[in-house]
């Protein structure tokens, strides 16, 4: 029984370490990210850049796949129950407003955790073990400057750019069900979805992007 | 001993541990300038964790690193990132990046902590790869090169802002004879014409023997002995003894366990 009570204490122990962990690491990324720049250490716009094409440019395929399937699935099934109420119509703002709101940030920060983030994992953890980030520590180069800032900086700016991709690529999928399958007339659809949606919506949508992030 | 007035590192009853088990338990040494320093061991003995210490990369529980008269542990971020310029360090797997050539290897620290041009540093990367004998490999991924091979760019590596002391960690460790040969080589030819100070982890009896000035032998994160070569191969201690000849049987015990074995087996 105390053996049982100790183990949780010292899990409890543990788990609060890991949290005071990642908190130091976020404080640290925001220091180089923020601070450092106007202290004469630029940010590594190469770098950040490069790891753009990696963040952003390769998830394309990925995340309008995702977004695409999830606008038809959400137009075909409201459609359905709509229907009952001979509200077909409203498939379309329906989808619209979910999609800029709340379907396309969450989805694509979900593809990115999945695809982008455990590559990271995986190599600042290989890179972890080849002492490579020790090198650079000794090196008097930080590895948070040189590693970390480059690729949240890469995930700010592509995560909104990819949430509007989503956004389009979505509700196209809505589109497409909308007016092949449920037989919307075409006009009326994107009609309905411009009148619906707000800008107050997409910007929304796109401030969420940038605080669901993996 | 060649220069060896001047002590430019000195540790001072230096202690660390981790999570209750003492690794390091009030070391002193002293390294002089220009001389090849050796710190020899058994695996486990705090070799590694004296070398991080060093370094900086951990800080110690108790004791002092004077380097050139200041004591280092005390360093805050800036003045240890000025401290890591004077120094370069040669990991036990080279540790180059392996997402960047070569070149860029080398390069790096120029880039970093110099303004140089880039035909200047592409000047110097070829300088400090003929050092190493490598010149014609710069475009290559370190991935493509044979473990003795990144070992020696990693020198480069490590010797690319001309530091004054350079940290050696089993640096001949799972190389062919003569590419060990060749590494002790290099280290002897980097104290001699360029002054350089060398701190060396290793377990490489022949190679230990070949360059050191001055050398220290560990167990259980103490000094056991200290001197020149000559001195530790005709050391009386058993421990050194059986240590430098390598044999199976001595006061360095085979088994590391505490507890009775019959009493371990009972007890599941």
């Amino acid at each position: 029984m105390s053996a049982t009570a100790e183990s949780g204490e010292s899990r409890a122990i543990l788990f609060l370490r890991h949290l005071t962990g990642i908190s130091c690491f976020f404080a640290e990324t925001m220091r180089w990210t923020l601070v450092k720049p106007f202290q004469g250490r630029p940010l590594r716009l190469r770098s950040a850049i490069a790891q753009m094409d990696e963040v952003g440019v390769k998830s394309v395929p990925i995340v309008a796949l995702v977004s695409f399937v999830i606008g038809v699935i959400l137009v075909l099934q409201t459609a359905y129950q709509l229907e009952e109420l001979g509200a077909v119509n409203y498939a379309a703002s329906l989808a619209g407003v979910a999609l800029t709101r709340e379907m396309a940030p969450l989805l694509t920060a979900i593809v990115l955790a999945g695809r982008v983030s455990a590559a990271f994992t995986a190599e600042l953890g290989t890179m972890m073990v080849t002492e490579e980030i020790t090198a650079l520590e000794v090196m008097a180069i930080s590895p948070v400057a040189y590693l970390v800032v480059p690729r949240f900086l890469a995930m700010m700016v592509m995560l909104p750019c990819l949430t509007v991709l989503a956004d389009v690529i979505g509700m196209a999928g809505g589109y497409f069900v909308g007016t092949l399958a449920i037989g919307i007339s075409p006009t009326l659809y994107i009609h309905d979805t411009i009148n619906a949606l707000l800008v107050k919506d997409i910007m929304s949508g796109l401030a969420k992007a940038w605080f669901l992030p993996p | 001993m060649r220069l060896g007035l001047e002590t430019l590192i000195e540790v001072k009853n230096l202690c660390k541990s981790f999570e209750g088990r003492a690794v390091l338990e009030g070391i002193n040494l002293a390294v002089e300038r220009g001389s090849v320093f050796v710190v020899m061991g058994g695996s486990g003995c705090g070799k590694t964790t004296l070398l991080r210490n060093l370094i900086g990369v951990i800080r110690p529980d108790s004791g002092q690193i004077l380097v050139g008269g200041e004591d280092m542990t005390q360093f805050d971020e800036n003045r240890m990132d000025g401290y890591r310029k004077r120094f370069g360090m040669l990991f036990q797997m080279g540790a180059l990046l392996n997402s960047l050539s070569v070149h860029d290897n080398i390069a790096l620290p120029l880039r970093e902590h110099t303004k140089l041009d880039e035909k200047i540093i592409g000047v110097m990367v070829k300088m400090k790869l003929e050092l190493v004998g490598l010149r014609d490999f710069e475009h290559l991924k370190p991935a493509q090169l044979s473990g003795g091979m990144q070992k020696r760019v990693a020198l480069a590596r490590a010797l690319a802002l001309d530091p004054e002391i350079v940290f050696y960690d089993e640096p001949t460790s799972g190389l062919d004879p003569v590419v060990t040969g060749v590494i002790s080589q290099l280290i002897l030819d980097l104290s001699k014409r360029m002054g350089i100070t060398s701190v060396v982890i290793t377990h490489d009896i022949g190679s230990a023997f070949m360059i050191a000035d001055k050398m220290v032998v560990l167990f259980r994160g103490k000094v056991v002995a200290e001197g020149t070569p000559d001195q530790i191969r005709n050391s009386c201690d058993p421990l050194v003894q059986q240590f430098i000849n390598g044999r199976p049987d001595g006061p360095i015990p085979l088994r590391q366990s505490s507890r009775d074995y019959l009493e371990d087996l009972l007890d599941i």
